[in-house]
């Protein structure tokens, strides 16, 4: 099987990363069109339990500020660039392996484990998922574990802010909430650790099967 | 859809506070030197040096200044600023012959009798006035030729929380609404020498952010007690021409100070430069609980060991079950577009565009806008389409601010379009100045009266007539937000849509009981507030006597439904770590004395009462001045030192408490009052900052590098 690089490459040129440039353009549109924080959107513990569920998908796209919107959509260029054009990313796995199960976590865990939290809203939370994809991606296409270091590094800085208080507030009474970016981290690390894992123990078995296979082929030529 | 239409009343009320924020105004006033309008020789704002501490639920703001005078003849120095929020001023102090002299507290005829007899008789004296609502005004004589006057003045507020956010607010700019002033006086509002404010937070909660939104280049650092501090100042270093080298480039105000210790300046290799500072701009700062702090009672006592009559500020942060709750509404909006909104009414216009931009498609509103006269923008109620709210826009940015205030007429025209059979809620934009038309604040109160609506208000600037505007919501069981255009939008916007989505309890009671004959409770003060909302504080003063245990209970309704929250505590036999209580009891009862003077009409027993008030515990207040004069003319006029003997004794508590680790003042934690947490924002964000933008660009180089490399 050809990797999403060389199919790529077999397209005359490098992708496309279609992914991140539609959540740039969703999430600039949005605030554009409706503003900061818009009240249908955003994640509200109260509108969600009465069965307003699309804000657990939306939530992650609305800013509070334009300093919020430019950090935040500045960080999804460039690490989702990265991840969406590189050999072991692409823009499905992105999209299915990465973000989205990073928002069903972080949404879960706003839901079933923060009640006090009344309302959220941002993408960072679905970054730092993707900030643990890049890093395993660099260790995939290094070959150096020093890579993943980055993971620890990033757990290091929510605690840090944890003890601390966040290292930069993009609004004064809505946080960083360092729960969500915790499960965004610890969402995508797992992913991509246990894809990593199961890619290459199939990669082990497979070239043990094919190993095994010749060795057959070979016993088989010397009896006949 | 919204949740709810009543918590659509706060969001569009923070809409409304946020969008007045988001325009700027076109000119704002400022604090500053008086002179005479018409030109004439002007004396110089030379320092201005702020200090502020906040600790156990009120703020002290000690402002020092110095005034030079490099004309050729004896000047009088007179600075005004604006009122802060239930500012108790509790000292001026003016330096006599290089001593410090503080005021004391007369009559305000008989002490603008004295300054100006001193004046004549060519003595110092000096002269602390309140303008109504308006200005606090300071009078200094003389300033010598090439000679300079030194200057401190103090006032006590308290400085409480709603939804674990703090505010304090050093207001500088000057509102604009005394036009008689403005054409007599024009004010030297720059600061041609040091600048400089600093703010100690000391807290037994965990305050875990700080903040001031329109200074962020301010220094802002944790000490390793938890307490916080704010510098920000105009002095930057440099070196001096003798050293060869140029003058490096002075700091922009509120940039972070280079610091100089006393080794350098001895040394003199390296002087200070000062960019010079207007008085212009607020300084706002916010500080941040942390989230999981509980409900409390908290309470600050003062009484001396050996003392009678002991003084309390007991502070309820309650935690109660407000749920959200679902109804819809009319909206009516009453816009102030008077010649005293002259600077504000461009961020009018947008704080209201904002509002309606947020209304649900099944709202209707409607726009009053008034000055002389009152004008109805639209002749219905209309409903929220895209045309309808393209055209309000539309006459709403075409708003000018001219003419008087009729603000009775406007309110009184937007209460009559009111449709009876509708939920509906009033919100009133004005900096509250009426002058034409009904302005006794008793005949704003009885319109309300007449009427089932809730009023929100705006209150714009520094000069606003709060003392009607917060009552008169108050009695109509809304909320009024007072805005800066220091304010932080997304903050405002928080501090209210934290109420947003939530019930209410209503028909408010306090009771606090001593439990034994050992202990007396009496002349309980605060605001009269009848509703109070998610995250709001409740703050009493009083007084007592004796020791020992009472019980205190909340009780209300919540939808309905009756609730009541008990706790007891106990009264201590001397406390004596903050006498300023005693001064925030005195300012207290002064408000309630003013307001029934504002309600019912002058009434000399009351008016004589805030006067005895004020000089017993030394606070400036409408009828009373403060005044400074060399230490024996204060015998000779046989006005006693009370004001000084308290400074005193506050100065003693003030430095015993700066040597002390920050006490809890909790009490009732045996019998919790509140079962439920204290309400936060709630609100989280997804947030990756600079620091996470900065790593994330990062990666993208290293990266590409790596592809690259891997390429070739």
């Amino acid at each position: 099987m050809r990797s999403p690089e060389a199919k790529a490459a077999s397209h005359g040129g490098q992708r496309l990363p279609w992914v991140t440039l539609g959540l740039l353009a969703v999430s600039g549109l949005l605030y554009a069109v409706l503003g900061p924080a818009p009240d249908l959107l955003v994640y509200d513990r109260a509108a969600v339990l009465d069965g307003q569920l699309w804000r657990l998908l939306t939530g992650h796209l609305v800013h509070l500020d334009g300093r919020h919107l430019a950090y935040n959509l500045g960080a999804l260029g460039c690490l989702g660039y990265l991840y969406e054009t590189a050999a072991d990313g692409g823009s499905r796995r992105l999209l299915a392996a990465i973000l989205g199960p990073a928002a069903i976590a972080v949404s879960g865990l706003l839901l079933l484990a923060a009640p006090a939290t009344l309302f959220y809203c941002g993408l960072s939370a679905l970054l730092n998922a993707l900030y643990a994809a890049v890093a395993v991606s660099f260790w995939r296409q290094s070959g150096k574990a020093v890579w993943l270091l980055l993971i620890p590094a990033g757990l290091a800085k929510i605690a840090w802010e944890a003890m601390n208080g966040p290292i930069f507030s993009s609004g004064l009474v809505w946080p960083p909430h360092l729960g969500a970016h915790l499960a965004g981290l610890l969402s995508g690390s797992l992913y991509c650790l246990l894809a990593a894992y199961s890619e290459k123990k199939a990669a082990i078995s497979s070239s043990r099967g094919a190993s095994s296979r010749s060795g057959l082929e070979m016993a088989s030529r010397r009896a006949a | 859809m919204f949740k709810s239409a009543f918590g659509m009343t706060f969001s569009l009320a923070a809409a409304l506070c946020a969008g007045l924020l988001i325009a700027q105004p076109e000119e704002a006033g400022a604090a500053g030197l008086l002179t005479p309008a018409g030109g004439g020789p002007q004396l110089d704002l030379q320092d201005h040096q702020v200090s502020v501490v906040i600790e156990d639920g009120y703020a002290i703001t000690t402002i020092d200044q110095v005034f030079a005078n490099a004309t050729a003849r004896e000047m009088e120095a007179i600075y005004s600023f604006p009122v802060p929020r239930k500012a108790a001023v509790s000292e001026f102090t003016y330096w006599i012959d290089g001593k410090p002299v503080s005021g004391e507290v007369v009559e305000k005829q008989k002490a603008r009798e004295i300054y100006e007899g001193e004046k004549q008789a060519g003595r110092e004296a000096g002269l602390a006035e309140q303008d109504d609502y308006r200005s606090f005004d300071i009078s200094v004589w003389p300033v010598l030729p090439q000679d300079d006057v030194r200057v401190r003045l103090s006032y006590i507020q308290p400085a409480h929380l709603d939804t674990g956010i703090g505010r304090y607010l050093y207001p500088l700019e000057e509102g604009g609404v005394d036009e008689q002033k403005l054409a007599f006086w024009t004010a030297n509002e720059e600061v041609s020498g040091t600048f400089s404010f600093d703010l100690h937070l000391r807290s037994d909660y965990v305050v875990e952010a700080l903040r001031l939104p329109e200074h962020p280049a301010a220094r802002v650092w944790q000490e390793a007690d938890g307490s916080w501090r704010v510098h920000i100042d105009n002095a930057a270093a440099a070196k001096t021409p003798e050293e060869g080298d140029s003058l490096s480039q002075p700091a922009a105000p509120g940039v972070t100070p280079i610091s100089l210790d006393s080794a350098q300046e001895e040394e003199g290799p390296v002087t200070r430069s000062f960019q010079p500072v207007r008085l212009d701009r607020d300084i706002l700062v916010y500080w941040r609980q942390k989230a999981d702090e509980p409900a409390r009672v908290d309470l600050v006592a003062y009484k001396a060991a050996d003392g009678e009559r002991g003084s309390f500020m007991l502070t309820l942060t309650p935690g109660m079950d407000l749920k959200p709750i679902t109804q819809g509404r009319d909206w009516v909006f009453v816009l102030d577009r008077s010649g005293s909104m002259g600077g504000k009414i461009a961020t009018l216009a947008e704080g209201v565009s904002q509002a309606l931009r947020k209304l649900n498609p099944e709202d209707r509103f409607r726009i009053v806008a008034f000055n002389d006269g009152v004008i109805d923008l639209q002749s219905q109620f209309l409903p929220v389409t895209d045309e309808n709210l393209q055209r309000a826009l539309g006459e709403l940015h075409a708003l000018t601010a001219d003419g008087g205030t009729n603000l009775f007429g406007g309110l009184q025209r937007g209460l009559d379009v009111i449709d009876a059979d509708r939920i509906s809620a009033l919100v009133l934009v004005t900096d509250g100045v009426a002058n034409v038309g009904r302005t006794q604040t008793r005949d704003f109160f009885e319109l309300m009266e007449t009427h089932d609506v809730r009023l929100f208000t705006a209150i714009m600037g520094n000069s606003a007539n709060r003392p009607l505007l917060e009552p008169l919501t108050q009695a109509a069981n809304g909320f009024a937000a007072s805005v800066s255009n220091a304010d932080d939008v997304a903050g405002l916007l928080l501090q209210a849509t934290a109420k947003v989505t939530h019930e209410a309890l209503h028909g408010l009671s306090l009771e606090l009981t001593p439990e034994s004959g050992g202990l007396r409770i009496a002349d309980v003060r605060g605001d009269q507030i009848e509703t109070l909302y998610r995250g709001e504080q409740l703050v009493l003063f009083g007084h007592y006597w004796g020791e020992g245990a009472a019980q205190l209970s909340l009780s209300g309704e919540i939808s309905g439904k009756p609730v009541r929250y008990e706790t007891r505590f106990d009264f201590p036999a001397a406390a004596t770590l903050n006498p300023e209580v005693e001064r925030l009891w005195g300012f207290a009862e002064i408000e309630r004395g003013l307001q029934q003077i504002a309600l019912l009409g002058d009434d000399a027993d009351v008016k004589q009462s805030v006067v005895d008030t004020s000089k017993e515990y030394g606070i400036l207040s409408p009828y009373t001045s403060m005044v400074v004069l060399r230490d024996e003319r204060f015998q000779e006029l046989g006005i006693e030192r009370n004001n000084q003997q308290r400074l005193t004794k506050e100065e003693q508590s003030r430095q015993k408490r700066q040597g002390m680790a920050v006490t809890s003042n909790r009490v009732g934690q045996s019998q919790p009052m509140f079962s439920s947490p204290r309400p936060s924002h709630g609100g989280g964000s997804g947030d990756m900052g600079l620091i996470g933008l900065y790593i994330a660009v990062t990666l993208l180089i290293i990266g590409i590098s790596l592809r690259r490399r891997r390429g070739a």
